[in-house]
């Protein structure tokens, strides 16, 4: 490939750049135009007036959450194509029993810091 | 699965050397057992774990140097993923070395401050071991994969104090440059990717990401306009971390905010460590080398330049020393420039980089055991004749800015001679210039930090109100332990001054 094979793509740019160039310009010389106030500029939220903060606030305990997540979802990750491969790996005799176990070890050294740490007790 | 799938499997299997990344392996794990101890002792405890930390390093580091100090092999290794070498063996050992100091530092200035402590030690250790995997990395998925280990880890050490306002803003404006610098080497990377693993050119690669094989790509295309857009990117992203010009733009304010061992930690550890890299790149680069030789100079001599004039004029301590760091990023890059000429100019870098951790240290060392609450305030009339009432860090502090500036005999003049010498035969005559006229500039403000330190300063007296009182004394909380990593750290600055011998022979035997 060379660059002058990327010209697709070039040109998928421009065009996404001129139609929206064109659409915007469209509507601002041939749209119509009321009065602008107030009330007319606000998000439209079923007429009632829109309160509070846009962004709320997160518990910051919900990175232990996310945390015991992560754990898991990679444990599980690296497991189930590991037992898909195992009777390959060992009749081809590859190591595969050792480095999944170092692997669970270091999970579990995360789930014993995760769980001394508090990370079930949520009242706490 | 397909048997050709499982022979390649094989073969990479019997690459697997995992005993050849045994230190990063103990680091990682040491990093771990940290984590676990802290959830077990009780709080009463807990000051045990950081001498644990620097006990646990202080054993790997006498392990290596003492029955391992070349390494095991040489070669690659991890079907490609990295390279043995005896260089770096000796980046290994150097960021062992630094990260102890590192510890050290973080112990003595989160004494009176009411902080986790333990997470410090776990990502500093962490760290470390990426930092050494990427100075081995010969391949760019393991480049970025430890370069972002080790990033990740910097910017919670960068915003540690988070009572303090600087430290916050250091981290957050060390997390933008920092994503930022990691997605132009990122594009970089991509680029280069894309150029060499194009099968209609001669010597694409399916692997093109291996540095042989992209070596091999360019040395059959050094034209190819891709590539050199790519290179370029990637040394860009790479002269952000070790804050070249004119990427140095985040360097004065993460440096002051940061705390004072991650100070010392971005400025010697971070900074080899893009060096390391970067020795590894040009080397890749090498059939590119008329781009990469005249921006590679220019960005040098811009660096020196730019580092000593912005120094000239701060009063801020660790501003200054950040500033200062930025021209010694430039020496360096002369060095690292030479070594496409000269061969042992990459000896001379490792020299330069062991006696700017020596010199550094000492001087953070002195930083940290200043009587101020955030080190982010340290200005130079801090130091207000420091000597005279703690002689002992006033020596410590004379002896690493001395080093510094490269005084004859300290080690630091070595290695800048070390460096002046590759330019010299190198024949990068215009560098060697600018680089003189940086020692020239950089000897006031060192100065200005000797003089501040030994001479009494000037302060404002009023007859009607009481003078201002004159900063505690410093160095109350200097322990034995302090000393002697003190001591440590101007010893190897005097000795390596008047004895290169060990050192230089070891590094040549590498």
């Amino acid at each position: 490939m060379t660059v002058t094979d990327f010209v697709p793509v070039l040109i998928q740019i421009a065009l996404a750049a001129g139609l929206a160039g064109a659409i915007l310009t469209g509507s601002v010389l041939f749209g119509q135009r009321g009065s602008k106030n107030k009330i007319k500029n606000y998000a439209y939220e079923c007429g009632i007036k829109s309160d509070g903060k846009t962004s709320t606030r997160f518990s910051v305990k919900f990175y232990v959450t996310a945390m015991l997540f992560i754990l898991f979802d990679i444990e599980v990750l690296f497991l189930i194509p590991w037992v898909l491969v195992y009777r390959d790996f060992v009749a081809n005799s590859l190591p595969i029993l050792g480095p999944i176990l170092f692997f669970l070890g270091v999970l579990v050294v995360g789930l014993f810091y995760e769980l001394k740490k508090g990370a079930l007790e949520w009242e706490k | 699965m397909p048997t050709d799938t499982l022979n390649s499997l094989g073969e990479i299997a019997a690459t697997n050397t995992w005993g050849a990344i045994y230190p990063e392996m103990i680091l990682g794990c040491l990093a771990l057992f940290l984590l676990v101890l802290e959830v077990v002792l009780p709080k009463f405890a807990h000051g045990a774990i950081p001498r644990i930390a620097i006990l646990g390093q202080i054993l790997l580091l006498g392990y290596i140097v003492v029955f391992d100090p070349s390494g095991c092999c040489n070669g690659v290794a991890f079907g490609g993923m990295i390279e043995l070498s005896g260089t770096g063996q000796a980046l290994r050992i150097f960021f062992l070395l630094a990260s102890i100091f590192v510890s050290y530092l973080a112990m003595v200035s989160f004494e009176n401050k009411t902080l986790a402590r333990v997470e410090y030690f776990a990502i500093t250790l962490v760290v470390t071991g990426a930092l050494s995997l990427m100075a081995m990395a010969n391949h760019f998925v393991m480049l970025f994969v430890a370069l972002e280990t080790a990033t990740v880890g910097f910017y919670v050490l960068v915003s540690y104090f988070r009572q303090n306002v600087l430290s916050l803003e250091a981290g957050l404006k060390y997390l933008i440059m920092g994503a930022l610098s990691s997605a132009i080497l990122l594009f970089g990377i991509v680029l280069l990717y894309g150029a060499a693993s194009n099968p209609a050119l001669a010597g694409s690669s399916e692997d093109a990401m291996n540095f042989q094989n992209l070596r091999a790509f360019l040395e059959a295309n050094p034209t190819d306009s891709l590539a050199i857009i790519g290179m370029l990117l990637v040394i860009s992203g790479v002269a952000f971390k070790i804050g070249a010009f004119p990427f140095q733009i985040w360097i004065p304010d993460v440096y002051q905010g940061a705390p004072v061992s991650t100070t010392a930690f971005l400025a010697v550890s971070s900074k080899a460590a893009g060096f390391a890299v970067l020795l590894t790149l040009v080397k890749t680069f090498a059939p590119l080398s008329s781009v990469l030789v005249p921006v590679l100079t220019g960005i040098a001599a811009l660096t020196i330049l730019f580092g000593n004039f912005a120094a000239l004029t701060q009063r801020n301590l660790k501003r200054l020393i950040g500033l200062s760091g930025v021209s010694h990023a430039g020496f360096l890059l002369i060095g690292v420039i030479a070594a496409q000429a000269v061969p042992q100019a990459t000896n001379w870098v490792l020299f330069y980089l062991f006696a700017y951790l020596l010199g550094s240290m000492a001087v953070f060392a002195v930083f940290a055991h200043l009587p101020k609450v955030w080190d982010s305030d340290l200005e130079l009339d801090d130091l207000g004749d420091m000597a005279k009432r703690n002689g002992f860090l006033g020596i410590a502090l004379a002896i690493g800015i001395g080093s510094l500036a490269g005084i004859p005999p300290l080690a630091g003049f070595i290695g800048k001679f070390l460096i002046f010498v590759a330019a010299f035969k190198a024949e990068l005559y215009v560098l060697l210039g600018v680089g003189i006229v940086g020692v020239v500039i950089s000897i006031y403000y060192y100065f200005g930090v000797i003089k501040a330190a030994f001479f009494e300063v000037w302060r404002f007296t009023d007859e009607d109100e009481e003078a201002e009182a004159a900063p505690a004394l410093p160095g109350a909380t200097l322990t034995g332990l302090g000393k002697l990593t003190i001591v440590v750290a101007i010893a190897g600055s005097v000795v390596l001054g008047f004895f290169q011998g060990p050192l230089g022979s070891w590094l040549s035997g590498q």
